[in-house]
């Protein structure tokens, strides 16, 4: 049996997350969803709005100096986390949705012409599928799906075949899949859709809490995630694009923040990244955004890994002794990362999350804003389990006879 | 009480006239985009009066017992008191306190019946949002 060392004392871990510290049962298996906070992440922000709080690149002033400070720290703190190379990459938005917008509103509007192609894979988020196909309605662009085979492995063979077709200029897909916790090998697809002069952008909207993610080394040209999957608060996310790509891309939103001079007659755009952000910023989010990726990059990614493959491992063990439960996705565990979603024969997802929520399990049932993936296995709806650093093993084991429990209480 | 109270269970696991009818008149699908559920329902009239129904779907026991216990009312109803069946009527008949994430199974049986009314007077269907308004109001 392979054994996994693991050397995260989660005791500790959870006695940092004030959400963890209910009386009653509540076992948090939502991540993929929204991650709980740490104390020091709420601290940082009830510190700073106490004590420091201004608006930022205002007024000439020591608190909004100080402001202005912290938010460029946060900056600074995305461009190490996600290893960019300058800081002027790195821009705040409110979170994936809008970093995917902004890159079909701006770079997609500027660029794609009618018959030019975006790919996406059927593993896609809605947020990764929407924009794009808002552009095929304005401007005729097509967009063109990667098939996945049955465990949700993207098709290699079609998306070479895809990319040799000459017309993709993006390919905009998912760094993990945020319901089958599929981790498609991005480096490698990065660079075979480069060599077809193809651009990259990465949903990593999941795969940000899982994963130490180095851009330079997958030479993404875009990567998009939301500081509230990695235990920072809701609100901020970050698109980080290459220099190159920024330059010569237009304004996203227009207003203050994002301009050098305004006239009667004209604007002239400030430089990125301040050009694509218009309007006052999530400033106290980014504090806390700050201390969420100190707080979770003084844990080491390896152990965060083997913890998580370890629930994983759980999580596959426990859900296949339930009769009638199907997973989805992945057929060995050790494949699977962050989330594993299942049906079950006797039970509609809606109410076994319901009656699981009852005894304080928290999963989701639905189709988690994947409707093109969940239309492709044939199914209306599934049950996310998602699985954190927080989370021990116990939880997850407790969590197959709760949903015995829920299924007999349905089926009689 | 419980959601899943002993009679919304005992509707779920024996679902009434679940099938298709004979000489159906009209029939509808609405469905709840959010998880999947689906509900068609038949109906025939005869001088606008409901005089059988039957329906289809598939869901949560929610959405489902919702129907199953709705098509016992209705035949023999005539269609002007089909129609005026309210959000608050849904309630009582579901009889479960109901929370706000499970609002749209609980109304699915009841939109789906306002529009397959509609529809065969060939009006415009009824959208949720209106009938969350009518429910709030
Ligand atoms: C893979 C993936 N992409 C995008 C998003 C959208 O993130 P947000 O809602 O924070 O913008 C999510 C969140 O659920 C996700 O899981």
């Amino acid at each position: 049996m392979l054994s996994l060392c693991v050397s995260l004392d989660v005791t500790a871990i959870r006695r940092q997350f004030p959400a963890l510290q209910k009386s009653e049962q509540f076992v948090y298996l939502d991540t993929a969803a929204s991650a709980q906070k740490p104390e020091t992440v709420l601290r940082a922000m009830d510190a700073f709005s106490r004590q420091q709080y201004a608006n930022v690149h205002r007024g000439l002033y020591p608190h909004s100096d100080e402001a202005t400070d912290r938010y460029e720290l946060a900056r600074e703190s995305v461009r190490s986390f996600v290893n960019a190379q300058h800081r002027a990459e790195i821009i705040f938005t409110k979170g994936t949705t809008e970093s995917l917008n902004l890159i079909a509103r701006s770079w997609g509007h500027a660029t794609l012409k009618k018959g030019d192609a975006v790919a996406l894979t059927l593993l896609e988020h809605h947020s990764n599928i929407v924009p794009w196909l808002q552009l095929k309605e304005e401007k005729g662009i097509e967009v063109v799906w990667i098939g996945i085979d049955e465990q949700g492995h993207v098709d290699r063979k079609e998306l070479s075949r895809i990319l040799r077709k000459g017309n993709i200029r993006l390919l905009s897909m998912t760094g993990l899949s945020n319901v089958l916790g599929i981790r498609p090998p991005i480096a490698d697809i990065i660079a075979e859709a480069h060599r077809s002069e193809a651009l990259v952008a990465i949903d990593a909207a999941q795969l940000i809490g899982h994963h130490a993610v180095s851009v330079q080394e997958l030479d993404c040209d875009f990567l998009a995630f939301s500081g509230h999957k990695v235990y920072g608060p809701t609100g901020i996310g970050a698109l980080y694009a290459k220099r190159e790509l920024l330059r010569s891309m237009p304004p996203f939103l227009g207003g203050g923040m994002m301009i050098r001079e305004v006239r009667q007659d004209g604007f002239i755009a400030a430089d990125a990244p301040q050009k694509f952000e218009a309007g006052t910023p999530p400033i106290i989010e980014a504090v806390g955004l700050t201390a969420a990726l100190e707080w979770l990059g003084k844990i080491q990614w390896k152990d965060i890994e083997a913890h998580e493959a370890a629930l994983m491992k759980t999580a596959y063990a426990t859900l296949k002794t339930i009769p009638g439960v199907r997973i989805l996705g992945p057929r060995r565990f050790e494949e699977a990362c962050g989330c594993v979603s299942f049906v079950c024969e006797s039970a509609h997802p809606h109410d076994l999350s319901e009656l699981l929520g009852q005894e304080g399990f928290c999963l989701r049932a639905g189709h988690h804003c994947a409707q093109p993936l969940h239309e492709h296995l044939g199914i209306p709806a599934s049950l996310r389990v998602s699985l954190a650093l927080y989370n021990t093993e116990e939880e997850v084991r407790s969590l197959g006879p709760a949903i015995m429990r829920a299924v007999k209480t349905l089926i009689g | 009480m419980d959601l899943y109270a002993e009679h919304i269970l005992e509707h779920h696991r024996h679902p009434r006239q679940k099938s298709p009818i004979a000489n159906r008149t009209i029939e509808h699908t609405e469905n709840n985009p959010a998880c999947g559920d689906a509900i068609t329902l038949e109906l025939k009239i005869v001088k606008e009066m409901i005089t059988d129904c039957g329906w289809g779907g598939s869901g949560c026991a929610l959405s489902q017992a919702g129907i199953s216990m709705l098509v016992e009312k209705l035949k023999q109803m005539p269609i002007e008191d089909a129609i005026s069946l309210s959000p608050e009527d849904m309630r009582a008949l579901l009889g479960v306190p109901l929370t706000t994430r499970r609002l749209q199974c609980a109304f699915l049986p009841l939109l789906t019946l306002r529009n397959v009314i509609r529809k065969w007077k060939g009006k415009p269907l009824q959208t949720w949002a209106e009938l969350f308004e009518e429910d709030l109001a």
